[in-house]
């Protein structure tokens, strides 16, 4: 624009010293001034630290004379001539004598949008940055916008000036322009010098006060609060700021004083009590600290220096929904009097004291900068009104409310900064907080703040009315009604596929009917509870369709939970019976009885319907859920809530008879239920997933193409691994998946999009207590940021609640609270429980209730519903829900735990792991595996940390955030990998865990392996060695040791480890090791060693027969050492051999060593690990089953304790992740056979001679069978026995530090014989 | 070892804190004595600390 | 109308929500609560209704209402 210019002034700054030349004065700068020049000095060319003002003055102006006077104010105000220097000694102040006045003057009269030319000339004016060094470090402008009409615009750094201080400039030169224009002389200087300033300022910091300021401030503060922060987050101060102006109109100011005078405060009491407020609900912080501006100038000289003095300081407000608003302004006005007396304490140096600087932290949420400064100015007669253009740098928001007591109310600016706010987000702000000043000042002060929220009329209107406008009319059906009626229309249709096995709607129907007749018969109907436990499978999907058909409700009870779990839910479900496929699957000692499949015979009960007076109130299942005090909680939903979910999923997703849906969900989690019963409704064809198979995304891939799959669900962390599977590209007949059970990453939505770029991708959200699922959200490409949770469903009501149970406008958290139909008739027999998150709803229809997520949440603009995260210690790991405090009240019911605290972490972005963290003298390795036999899997920390004692936070709670990363560091001194292939497994183990350090032995689950984790690493693995491998194949070989074995071997990849012949290390050159399986009848337990012996000694375990295939189980030991004297010579053909075995193996090694002398072959090594003849054994007990059992356990290291059965020992292997429990049932099953079949022959056996010397190692530590001794070898040996005794037990003869000896002499043996 | 503070958490020791509420249907619900209590319910007891609420609501002391 | 002494000590138990005679002539006002609000406060009303022509920094200068008297023109 062009500026019209007075005559008199020029074109721009002019060159008129006031003063004689004198000297620069050079000052250090106040701890004040000091702040703003390192924050300059971070950015230089940021304009952020300018302030700036404009008044509107009217009447006749004489530019010459104002001119004249501001030029005799710059020469009266120190701070206006300063310049920065940077010195050795820091930064210095030198005070110019004089500066020419930078005064622009435009006469804008004739333009007809004068007064807008002028404000854009300001606004550009105000984004130049002033020059520290070079100064001056202020400019003016005079407007002229109409014939009596002038605005001053004056812009200075903030280093030099306040906003006091400008209201002293102000008045001075109104004072010395008035004194001019008529005449007089304007009197004496006024204003104390800049040196003033600086002294005080090292006065006061040199001072006793300023120590007891510092300690005040540090102790009030030296918990180090969170700080609420309106945007959620903070971020580094941007070069300029958003600003909304708006006026609390005559009337609300007018009421804001009168309240503020009945509740003896001030009209800034209550404007900052309405921010704490505001702050506090917005922020769902029950405590905020808001920043208060403070001019610092009381009872000091520098209430006459025109200089930057000012200071923020924090005030920390308790804001609870129970107190009165007059509570909240009492306790404003006893802060604020509080924070007074230490005012003069920099906030820089309580942030810098507390610790916060570094970790860029802030002390302060948003600031509320009250400036009642004196502006009852004249020129002369003509009135001004000042307004404030810029405060100065914005970090978050600052509400800036001035009183300018000129009849328009109080002026409140929103300024915020760009980088946290958009404009709208900055606007809505500010009108809800003139919105809630504006209720406040009219209510009574001496009701609860509960009464107020935070949302304007129009957002109430919103969030409650047309966001959940979801009401449809229902025809009153229940679960499984819509199943029989489809079923009636297309019997002949395909209903059901488990691998070979396939079932028309008829044949399932029928199935059901029988049943549920026979179910009847043991009190199944209407209002009663029948659990079932059967294994994913045809017979379970008939069993829940028989519970449903003769009216009950259905409890599923994992197969795979422990004993103790499934004893405790049967005992607090009470179900008249319980459904299990087979004998010996569930605790027999509860009462229930027990209605077992394998054998039943149903085929006398009638086929058809069974009737039963079933409504839609009546419960459909009972689902468990985990209960943050240690005791699972049974959620009864009814028909009506689940009918609902499943009518709404038809009419939004429309499955068709065309449809397959996968079927993979554990019964136990409710996404099941919908995988079970929405296909049978619609006349799909339910595909059954094999137990197991939910964790294998190779084989779910699989299963997908082969069977046709178009709909199935995965929880999100396991679609992020289905995704890089290579045969999921091949899934192209998938339709549309669903997520639920976790938050879904934009990046996997993403990866869905280019994967399965055919298919629809879904986002459910709900809990077990609201029928499944209660929003949905559709994913589309090209969205950003996270995926919301989505919209409603039907007859279903979300609320986004504040800590006063008001509603939060969209954008702001809160907690999710679900109405509606399909909320969950409560807690089994917990009346406490369910009153306490089934509560009333006082928005609903009367006497309706809306059930407390524990979720926090926000809605977008849009409505939708966006998941924040939890407001309690509830997690999701891999979307099962977990109550932390399950986890910590079963950690502190161990022996010698003392107390016990459990959380998850993600040490590693993107991989989370729950961890156990105790103090006490218990044993963390025990501790954890105890725990394996109590909990599901799921609860089961992956480590469990033991501590000398939790580390506290300044206020004594638990600082969850000190706990230590549980190091899973393995290889201590253990060996180094002994080949390429090894020490690329180790160095692949270290990288999937994220372990610093892993050994050849370490084993994969004790380092914090997950299945998502082992999932990666068989990836990893097939990457970088082109081998197959199957997730199986890393519980069988958990070990790099034991892994590279495997690698090495040829044959088939999931079974070879389990052949007769397993290559522990090939190669050749030397004659290779035999050694012997132990009463187990796997060499695993030899990889140890083998690595230990070196890379030139190849090393052969021989297994026994029968772990894999259909082979019957030698009957004698002869038999069976002939067998491997069949495959040792397949390897080698001729002597000299070399035998080793520990245990029954050291026996099979002498009859092996005995057979091949007598076929003539030469024997050179026969070494016996604590190994004894047979006929010490002989007139000893065979052991039972039972005695197997305690054997299969200790090769897996554990004691056995509550284990009954088979059943029960293979589910301690599971759950502890023992590499045993990776062999299939079928595996195991037969070494639980072998254990007993060795035990046996053993017993039977006779020894005949061997010729030759015996290595021998004992394993000396005092045994429960004193009878055991080696000289009974001696009968049986015809030369020496060379032994060494090993201070550990029986079972300890394998482990590292043991090995190291064993292997040692080994090893000097091997090199004597290689000689 | 959650530190909870919300409407329907435990409140200060000893304070009256907390009301429960029932509903024709027989139906109880917890609800804090500083808001307003929904239309359709009425106060079956308290005000009561949070713990005399938690024991109303089960007589037989089957505590969670 | 001249402002008296009695006056401001009522004015100013008044913005501090104060009994006058709790007040003392002699002390600090700043220790009982007085803020620069209230002295704005005190002054927009003393410049409207007793024509006062003392500013915020004489006021604050000196915060002890014997102090103040004299720049209030106070009898």
């Amino acid at each position: 624009m062009t500026a019209l210019l007075t005559d008199a002034d020029g074109a721009g700054p002019e060159h008129r010293p006031d003063a004689p030349d004198a000297p620069a004065v050079e000052l250090p700068l106040t701890a004040a001034q000091s702040g703003m020049w390192y924050a300059q000095s971070l950015d230089p060319p940021s304009p952020a630290q300018n302030t700036a003002e404009c008044l509107e003055i009217d009447g006749p102006l004489d530019p010459e004379l104002f001119a004249a006077a501001l030029r005799r104010v710059t020469a009266e105000a120190d701070a206006l001539r300063v310049s920065v220097v940077d010195s050795p000694d820091g930064p210095r102040q030198r005070v110019l004598p004089s500066v020419a006045l930078p005064l622009t003057t435009h006469d804008l009269r004739d333009a007809s949008d004068a007064v807008r030319r002028a404000e854009e000339w300001m606004r550009a004016d105000l984004a130049e940055p002033f020059d520290l060094t070079a100064g001056p470090l202020f400019r003016h402008a005079l407007f002229r916008v109409g014939e009596e009409r002038w605005l001053w615009y004056q812009r200075i750094h903030h280093l030099v000036m306040d906003g006091f201080g400008y209201s002293l400039l102000v008045r001075r030169t109104a004072q010395v322009y008035t004194a001019l224009a008529r005449g007089e002389a304007p009197g004496p200087r006024v204003f104390g010098t800049l040196a003033d300033l600086v002294d005080e300022d090292a006065a006061y910091r040199s001072s006793e006060a300023f120590t007891a300021d510092r300690t005040h401030w540090t102790e009030a503060f030296a918990d180090r609060p969170e700080v609420p922060r309106l945007a959620g987050r903070g971020a580094l101060p941007s070069r300029t700021f958003l600003r909304r102006t708006a006026h609390l109109g005559p009337e609300t100011t007018e009421g804001v004083r009168e309240l503020a005078s009945r509740l003896r405060a001030t009209w800034p009491d209550v404007l900052i009590a309405a921010q704490a407020l505001y702050t506090s609900r917005a922020t769902g912080h029950r405590e905020v600290v808001l920043g208060l501006p403070m001019m610092g100038r009381m009872g000091s000289v520098s209430l006459r220096v025109p200089g930057m003095v000012m200071n923020v300081l924090p005030l920390r407000l308790d804001v609870s929904p129970d107190a009165t608003f007059a509570e909240l302004v009492r306790q404003v006005v006893l802060g604020i009097r509080e924070v007074r007396r230490h005012q003069r304490f920099r906030y820089e140096d309580i942030r810098r004291d507390l610790r916060l600087l570094g970790e860029n932290r802030g002390l302060v949420g948003p600031l509320v900068n009250v400036m009642p400064f004196d502006y009852a100015v004249d020129f002369a007669g003509a009135p001004a009104r000042a307004r404030n253009l810029s405060a100065g740098p914005v970090d978050d928001l600052t509400v800036n409310i001035y009183d300018r007591a000129d009849g328009r109310g109080l002026r409140i600016d929103h300024d915020g900064n760009p980088a946290l706010y958009a404009d709208g987000e900055l606007a809505a702000h500010q009108e809800r907080f003139l919105n809630l000043v504006e209720r406040l000042s009219g209510a009574d002060p001496h009701v609860p703040t509960a009464a107020h929220g935070i949302a304007t009329a129009a957002e109430l209107e919103l969030v409650l009315g047309t966001f959940n406008d979801t009401e449809r009319a229902l025809p009153p059906t229940t679960l499984i009604g819509p199943i029989e009626s489809r079923a009636a229309r297309t019997p002949e249709a395909t209903a059901l596929v488990y691998g070979d096995t396939s079932l028309t709607y008829e044949e399932l129907n029928t199935r059901a009917n029988r049943l549920a007749r026979h179910l009847r018969t043991l009190g199944a109907r209407p209002g009663a509870v029948v659990a079932v436990s059967v294994p994913r499978s045809v017979e379970l999907v008939v069993s829940l369709l028989a519970v449903l058909k003769a009216g009950a409700a259905y409890l599923p009870l994992d197969p795979d939970y422990p004993e103790q779990r499934l004893a405790y839910m049967l005992r607090d479900a009470a179900p008249v019976c319980a459904v299990t496929d087979r004998a010996g699957r569930l605790p027999e000692d509860t009462g229930t009885p027990l209605v077992v499949l394998d054998g039943l015979d149903v085929s006398g009960y009638l086929w058809v319907n069974p009737s039963r007076p079933l409504t839609p109130a009546h419960p459909a299942y009972v689902i468990y859920t985990s209960g943050s005090t240690g005791r699972p909680k049974g959620v009864v939903v009814s028909h009506g809530a689940i009918d609902n979910r499943l009518r709404w999923m038809q009419s939004a997703y429309g499955l068709t008879s065309d449809d397959r849906v996968l079927q993979k969900t554990p019964s136990s989690f409710d996404v099941s239920v919908w995988e079970f019963f929405w296909p049978l409704r619609q006349g799909a064809v339910l595909v059954v997933a094999e137990p197991g198979g939910h964790r294998d995304p190779a084989y779910l891939a699989r299963l997908i193409r082969e069977q046709g799959v178009t709909t199935c669900h995965f929880v999100p962390s396991m679609l992020q691994v289905f995704l890089v599977e290579e045969e999921a590209k091949a899934c192209g007949g998938l339709r549309r998946v669903f997520c639920s059970g976790e938050a879904l990453p934009r990046e996997t939505a993403d990866a869905f999009g280019r994967e399965l770029p055919g298919a629809e991708l879904h986002n459910l959200y709900g809990p077990t207590e609201a029928a499944v699922d209660v929003t949905s959200h559709a994913c589309a490409a090209e969205a950003a940021g996270p995926v919301p949770i989505g919209r409603p469903v039907w007859n279903t009501r979300l609320y986004v609640l504040d800590a006063a149970l008001q509603p939060c406008p969209p954008g702001i958290p809160g907690e999710l609270y679900l109405a509606g139909r399909q909320l969950a008739e409560g807690y089994l027999n917990r009346p406490g429980l369910t009153a306490s998150r089934f509560v009333a709803d006082p928005f609903g229809r009367p006497e309706e209730r809306m059930y407390r997520t524990g979720d926090l949440a926000h809605w977008t603009a849009q409505g939708e519903a966006v998941y924040l995260g939890r407001t309690d210690d509830q997690v999701k790991l891999r979307g099962q829900r977990i109550e932390l405090g399950e986890i910590e009240t079963a950690l502190t019911a161990r022996d010698g735990v003392d107390a016990a605290c459990a959380l998850v972490r993600e040490d590693r972005p993107g991989e989370q792991r729950l961890v156990g963290y105790i103090t006490g003298g218990a044993d963390p390795v025990a501790v954890r595996a105890s725990l394996a036999r109590e909990l599901p899997e799921h609860l089961v920390p992956a480590a469990v940390v033991a501590l000398e004692a939790f580390p506290l936070s300044p206020n004594g709670k638990l600082d969850r955030r000190a706990l230590p990363a549980p190091v899973f560091s393995g290889g201590a001194g253990s060996r180094r990998p002994s080949n390429a292939r090894e020490e690329a497994l180790t160095r692949l183990f270290a990288q999937v865990l994220g372990a610093d350090r892993v050994g050849p032995d370490d084993t994969f689950f004790d380092l914090g392996g997950t299945s998502l984790l082992a999932v990666r690493l068989v990836a990893r693995v097939r990457e970088e060695f082109g081998a197959e491998l199957t997730i199986g194949s890393l519980f069988e070989s958990p070990t790099p040791a034991t892994l590279a074995a495997r690698l090495g071997s040829s044959g088939p990849a999931s079974e070879d480890a389990l052949d007769v012949v397993l290559r522990l290390r090939g190669g050749d050159g030397r004659p290779p090791l035999f050694a012997i399986h132990p009463a187990g009848g796997i060499a695993w337990c030899y990889a140890g060693l083998s690595a230990r012996l070196g890379p030139e000694q190849p090393v052969y375990g021989i297994q026994a027969r029968g772990l894999v295939g259909d082979e019957a189980l030698p009957r004698t030991l002869q038999e069976e050492a002939s067998d491997y004297v069949r495959h040792i010579r397949a390897i080698q053909e001729h002597g000299p051999y070399r035998l080793l075995g520990w245990s029954v193996g050291g026996v099979l090694a002498h009859t092996v060593a005995v057979l091949l002398q007598e076929a003539g072959e030469q024997v050179e090594l026969l070494a016996l690990l604590d190994a004894f003849p047979a006929e010490q054994w002989r007139e000893r007990p065979a052991p039972e089953e039972g005695d197997a059992l305690t054997a299969v356990l200790r090769m897996a290291g554990f004691e056995r304790t509550h284990e009954r059965n088979r059943e029960d020992v293979l589910g301690t292997l599971r759950r502890a992740g023992s590499p045993l429990a990776g062999l299939s049932d079928r595996a195991l099953s037969k070494i639980v056979d072998i254990v007993p079949n060795h035990a046996r022959m053993m017993r039977e056996h006779h020894h005949r001679d061997y010729e030759g010397d015996l290595l021998f190692f004992t394993a000396a530590a005092p045994r429960a069978e004193d009878w055991l001794t080696r000289e009974a070898w001696r009968a049986h040996v015809t030369g020496s026995i060379d032994n060494h005794d090993l201070d550990c037990t029986h079972p300890q003869l394998m482990q590292d530090r043991h090995l190291d000896d064993i292997a040692a002499v080994l090893a000097a043996r091997l090199k004597e014989l290689d000689a | 070892m959650s530190a909870g503070s919300g409407p329907f958490d435990p409140g200060p020791e000893g304070r009256a804190t907390h009301l429960v509420l029932a509903n024709s249907l027989g139906r109880l619900s917890l609800w804090p004595v500083w808001r307003e209590v929904p239309a359709g319910w009425s106060v079956r007891f308290g005000p009561a600390p949070h713990a005399a609420c938690a024991a109303a609501l089960e007589p037989d002391r089957q505590q969670d | 109308m001249a402002l008296t002494l009695e006056l401001i000590r009522h004015d100013v138990a008044d913005a501090l929500g104060e009994d006058p005679a709790d007040i003392p002539l002699d002390e600090n006002l700043l220790d009982y609560g007085l803020d620069s609000v209230r002295i704005m406060a005190l002054l927009g009303r003393w410049r409207r209704d007793h024509g006062v022509k003392a500013d915020f920094a004489d006021l604050a200068e000196q915060p002890a209402i014997e102090s103040w008297a004299p720049l209030l023109e106070a009898s």
